[in-house]
């Protein structure tokens, strides 16, 4: 149980009728537990394609994932899906809360399929998280009275509410202005650094580089560097 | 939490719910509406008939049984008091005998074939209901007067009036021609149509001269009682147990019948009536199916994104299908619910105040008269509470929705998580 992400040779091709696109070619890559990640590149280079891979919501043409130490090579959709519910969470570019749920009733939703946790244990971790990411006495809004921002943070309490490995998050700042965007990412990094939680996160905006402490660079679906600082 | 989600679902998109729902409850409201209208007109259609024209139970001798159209004279009941003994054991029942016969009235120069009844006024008044029915004159009483009763749409018919004379002409007992002049002492205006139009009636005794009976009488005629608010059902059950004990005394010399086989032809006809307006029914649900099911459709669609989400944390195609599944069944249960409380409403007008079908098919609009709608009695409808029709329609609208939710949300439950995701 180290915690530890191992991408070995992954490589993925789209097929649209006679048209190949490789958009990830022979990836090896090695993530340790509590690592803050960011993936950066150009438009079509792999990022969105690699974080779906990582998060088990698309299957690599070639290659394997490794997550502590078990290969997910062979497993079907039903046992993905089980794999995701328990150790993967994601962070989206557009949000994506339910409308019709209040802030609190959103972040509560990863646990509505935990059968294992009391209702008292999943609303005291509700209520931790909505005092973490700043929302507190926002709790009963419905995400259309809250802002972008705001609506980020309750995504960001909604991903880490399960206490998940790692968290996933395509371009989570794209819909943000940069001030804000920033904001997120200091949160982010603060949850990072509390919950020993994995961060996996791509972005187009190099004000974000600096509160990285990996730096990921693909291009053509290949990794051009990869840093830590 | 998937059952808020749905419910708040469902209620977010109000237009489209409301008008689904609708739908769905008007077709609730006229299944109920018109089952508590047809067990009413059934009821009330049958009580009327035994009022006015046959009684619970009629008995006539074998041979007349055979020829019953014809009316024979010559095959009389041979034992009346035979009857009215065996009648006596029986608690509450009361029995009155009559004769049928074909006749031709005459007034001036119109003239008409009609089937006259020869009554005892004395106790035809227990069994029947006639006497309270007399729109003019009076009822007929047992002297030797040559009187008759007529229909009022009869007699309109031919411009007869309370204290004219008119003629009766028919064959005897012994098949030889006869004729007699008779005042006519009152109209009659019953529910039964076929009494206004075509009815002539007299006593007994003026019958013996018209008809050289020897006191004979052709057919029997039992009132059994109904208690208010008994079902048909019971009522039923009640009179064919006392045929059957009836007939262990009677079956070698006499043909006994119940209102059940008497009114077979009616029964069935109104059966059918009752499938036509079920079939409306049917269409109305199909419709609010349609609705139900591209409601469903329609959300998957637009919550593709939000399908995706779900997936993405790890909910199965299975939680996913229920979600679905539960904002059909909402639906379902709005409209079941709705529909149920607006048909409480219409069934209890329909229950206490009633339904005057005449007014809606007055024969000066139709220009048809009220027995050839084909419904044997006329008059002002009531309704009956019948739980069953409440529940079932309950039921069936949660089965109408489940039903045609479960392939939309089967559809979303199919979805692969990357497809929904594409634009997130
Ligand atoms: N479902 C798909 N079918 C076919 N080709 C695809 C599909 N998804 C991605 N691609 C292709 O794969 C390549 C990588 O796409 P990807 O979305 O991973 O890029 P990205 O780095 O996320 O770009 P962006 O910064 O614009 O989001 C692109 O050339 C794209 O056209
Ligand atoms: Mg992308």
């Amino acid at each position: 149980m180290d915690g530890k992400i191992i991408l070995k040779n992954v490589s993925k091709v789209y097929q649209k009728g006679k048209i190949k696109v490789e958009a990830l070619k022979n990836i090896n890559l090695e993530i340790e537990k509590g690592e803050f990640v960011v993936i950066m590149g150009p438009s079509g280079s792999g990022k969105t394609t690699l974080l779906n891979i990582i998060g088990c919501l698309d299957i690599p043409t070639e290659g394997e994932i490794i997550y502590n130490g078990k290969t997910l090579k062979n497993l079907s959709e039903d046992e993905l899906s089980e794999y995701r519910k328990q150790n993967i969470s994601f962070i989206f570019q557009s949000f994506n809360l339910i409308p019709v749920l209040t802030v609190k009733e959103n972040i509560e939703l990863p646990l509505v399929i935990e059968k294992h946790l009391s209702l008292k244990e999943k609303e005291k971790r509700v209520l931790e998280l909505i005092e973490k990411v700043g929302l507190s006495g926002m709790q009963d809004r419905y995400p259309y009275e809250l802002s972008g921002g705001q609506e980020q943070r309750v995504a960001i309490a909604r991903a880490l509410v399960k206490k998940p490995l790692v968290v996933l998050a395509d371009e989570p700042t794209a819909n943000l202005d940069s001030q804000t965007a920033i904001e997120i990412i200091q949160i982010m990094r603060e949850m990072n650094e509390k919950e020993k939680t994995t961060f996996i996160f791509s972005t187009h905006d190099p004000k974000i580089e600096k509160f990285a402490k990996r730096i990921i660079i693909l291009k053509d679906g290949s990794i051009y560097s990869d840093m830590r600082i | 939490m998937l059952l808020k989600i749905a419910i708040r679902n469902v209620f977010r998109h109000r237009r489209r719910t409301i008008l689904t729902v609708l739908v769905m409850s008007v077709g609730v409201v006229f299944f109920i509406f018109f089952d508590s209208l047809f067990i009413g007109i059934d009821k009330m259609l049958i009580e009327e008939l035994l009022k006015y024209q046959d009684g619970a139970i009629v008995i006539y001798s074998k041979e007349y049984a055979q020829n019953k159209k014809a009316y024979p004279l010559d095959k009389p009941i041979k034992n009346p008091q035979k009857i009215v003994n065996l009648v006596k054991s029986f608690k509450d029942i009361e029995v009155t005998f009559r004769t049928n016969f074909l006749a031709e009235l005459i007034y001036f120069e119109k003239s008409k074939y009609i089937v006259a009844t020869a009554i005892d006024p004395t106790t035809d008044t227990k069994v029947f209901n006639l006497h309270n029915k007399i729109k003019e004159g009076r009822f007929l009483i047992d002297d030797n007067q040559y009187e008759i009763l007529l229909g009022k749409k009869l007699a309109d018919e031919f411009g007869v009036k309370v204290g004219d004379t008119v003629i009766l002409s028919a064959y005897t007992k012994y098949n030889t021609y006869n004729a007699l002049e008779f005042v006519v002492c009152g109209l009659l205006e019953t529910p039964v149509p076929t009494i206004n139009e075509s009815s002539v009636f007299l006593t007994l005794k003026c019958a013996e001269e018209l008809l050289t009976l020897d006191g004979s009488v052709t057919s029997a005629h039992i009132k059994v009682p109904w208690k208010k608010g008994e079902k048909i059902a019971t009522y039923t059950k009640k009179v064919l147990y006392i045929v059957e004990r009836l007939k262990k005394e009677l079956y070698s010399e006499y043909e006994i019948y119940s209102f059940r086989e008497l009114y077979n032809d009616f029964i069935v006809l109104m059966d059918q009536k009752k499938l036509s307006s079920f079939i409306i029914v049917f269409f109305l649900l199909l419709i609010s199916a349609v609705g139900i099911a591209n409601t469903i459709l329609m959300a998957v669609y637009e919550r593709i994104k939000e399908i995706g989400v779900l997936m993405a944390f790890g909910f199965k195609p299975k939680q996913i299908r229920k979600l679905f599944l539960l904002e059909g069944v909402v639906m379902g249960v709005i409209g079941g619910f709705l529909g149920c409380v607006l048909a409480v409403g219409l069934n209890f007008w329909l229950v206490y105040s009633g339904w005057n079908l005449e007014a809606l098919y007055a024969e000066e609009t139709t220009g048809l008269k009220a027995s050839q709608l084909g419904v044997p009695v006329w008059g002002r409808f009531y309704g009956e509470w019948n739980i069953y029709a409440y529940l079932f329609c309950f039921c069936f609208c949660i089965l109408v929705a489940v039903f045609s939710s479960y392939f939309p949300a089967r559809y979303a439950s199919k979805l692969q998580v990357r497809d929904c995701l594409k634009f997130v």
